[in-house]
């Protein structure tokens, strides 16, 4: 079943075309990964989806509403760029997200259950200038988690979440994410321009091409199976360049 | 840990060369007066200078005129500070309302504030209120600008990501941008502070019946030095001190940096 639909959109800044005419579609329940070089509009395509950005044309369809430049607040979101709020301690970062509504019900044993589930717990007071890398980009991804638990968010879109990060710490926080995301089942939009990355771990793969952005073929690794994908991929990305 | 103890030790090697400095200074004057080398009349002396003091605070003199400048300076200062932080907080949120009304505030910042002081005077008269006035015209603006530019340091990301989680603007403002504008916000207290015992000071030169600028400008014209360096002297400790209160304060607030 589709869940979300994107339906023709396009992006311009000034003169800079960014998105063509992108179409695709996400499946629900399905870890979809969207692959691309730096500056091919990944980041746009996800900004657009949550309503920060609006699309020059297009729509954008999620479970039947149509959400075209509308901020919906049912997709989370992890962005690309490491932002806690530097004053404030893990927990409180986290607890941020339950505080949309002044008076939230008590959202405490969420934010224990998903610290426990990145291991957070010993850094619980810790503040960001005292978190490694790892441990940075694990709070914002519990944030992320815990804003869609709370608010049925059914897709989760994250931005390049093991980008500059070192091998092993890579290795173990995309191990402790796809315990997280398999025991939950949810719809995973993930970005990265690394093609060995979403391999490992996506049901489905776009590839975005340089700008502008268009779309050339979707993978599909549960028909065709990861046997020499990545040279496939990498063949699609330089027919056009 | 030795860090810490060679930090120590170099704040009482730079205390103890201010404590020489400062005694050979006073000694010098103190001589030079004696010696006959400065005009007592036009330069007094420390031993006299202290003297005057222990005098004025004895007969309650010296309290009286400091409560009425300290309650000038404070009410005023509050006053531009909320007002200050309010209004740059307003600016930012609406952009609209900077673009009209910021011009306005950075000429006043501009603007030598004590040339404001007697027109001042001439519109609200000559009492408590005017001097309230006066300090509130030094402090606002600065206040303003620092929150307002404070503001701009806020994560573009941060706030877009709040927004796709549907934070209102006021929340936004309330949880993100006055927090991070707040090391902004300390300055221009720093900054305003010094200028608010300036206005009051000088709105007293004006007009006064009492207060520490009544005190200075009293005691020159009758030619009482020792009772004018007095004044000087006590409104400047105090002065120095209520900054060093602000900083100790600033970091006590601001103890999430790194440094
Ligand atoms: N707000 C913006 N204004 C102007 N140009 C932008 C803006 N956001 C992104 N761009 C440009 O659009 C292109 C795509 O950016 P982005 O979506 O961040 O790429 P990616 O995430 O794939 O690395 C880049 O060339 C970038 O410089
Ligand atoms: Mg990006």
């Amino acid at each position: 079943m589709k869940i979300l639909k994107i339906k023709n959109i396009s992006k311009s800044f000034d003169k800079l075309k960014v998105l063509h005419k992108l179409n695709f579609e996400v499946k629900k329940g399905e870890f979809f990964s969207i692959v691309g070089p730096n500056g091919c509009g990944k980041t746009t395509i996800l900004n657009i989806l949550a309503g920060i950005l609006v699309p020059d044309s297009g729509k954008i369809i999620l479970e039947k509403e149509d959400i075209t430049g509308k901020i919906s607040g049912k997709l989370g979101y992890m962005p690309q760029k490491d932002i806690l709020l530097p004053w404030r301690n893990v927990f409180d970062n986290l607890k941020l997200v339950t505080e949309v509504q002044e008076n939230a019900a008590n959202t405490n044993s969420l934010i224990k259950e998903y610290m426990k589930k990145l291991n957070l717990l010993a850094f619980k007071k810790f503040y960001p200038y005292q978190l490694s890398g790892g441990f940075i980009k694990r709070t914002s991804l519990a944030r992320t988690l815990i804003y869609s638990t709370i608010t049925g968010a059914n897709v989760i879109m994250l931005d390049e979440p093991f980008s500059n990060l070192d091998a092993m710490t890579k290795y173990d926080l995309k191990m402790d994410l796809e315990k997280i995301l398999r025991e939950e089942g949810r719809t995973i939009i993930f970005v990265t321009h690394d093609i060995s990355e979403a391999i490992s771990i996506s049901d489905r793969i776009v590839i975005f091409k340089k700008r502008p952005a268009r779309i050339k073929k979707i993978f599909d690794l549960r028909e065709m199976g990861k046997e020499g994908l990545e040279e496939k991929i990498m063949k699609n990305l330089k027919d056009e360049i | 840990m030795s860090q810490n103890i060679t930090k120590k030790e170099n704040k009482m090697k730079d205390l103890s060369l201010f404590l020489i400095s400062l005694v050979l200074l006073l000694s010098a004057w103190e001589w030079s007066v004696n010696s006959g080398y400065l005009n007592i009349i036009f330069f007094s002396k420390p031993s006299s200078i202290l003297h005057e003091f222990l005098n004025l605070l004895k007969s309650g003199e010296l309290i009286n005129h400091l409560t009425i400048t300290l309650q000038e300076v404070f009410i005023g200062f509050f006053i531009g500070i909320f007002a200050g932080i309010g209004m740059g907080l307003l600016f930012r949120w609406k952009q609209t309302l900077a673009k009209i009304f910021l011009p306005y505030i950075q000429f006043l910042y501009s603007t030598p504030y004590v040339a404001i002081v007697p027109l001042l005077m001439l519109w609200v008269g000559i009492d408590l209120f005017f001097k309230i006035a006066s300090v509130v015209i030094a402090v606002l603006p600065i206040m303003t600008i620092q929150t307002y530019e404070g503001t701009r340091t806020v994560e573009k990301d941060f706030v877009n990501l709040l927004r796709s989680m549907k934070f209102s603007n006021f929340q936004i403002v309330k949880k993100v941008a006055l927090p991070s504008s707040l090391f902004f916000i300390f300055t221009g207290m720093r900054l305003s502070f010094g200028r608010a015992v300036v206005i009051a000071i000088v709105a007293e030169f004006q007009a006064s019946t009492a207060g520490i600028g009544y005190l200075i400008q009293y005691s020159a014209q009758t030619f009482d030095t020792t009772k004018l360096l007095v004044g000087v002297f006590i409104i400047s400790l105090i002065s120095v001190l209520i900054i060093r209160l602000l900083v100790a304060l600033e970091k006590y607030i601001i103890k999430w940096h790194p440094s």
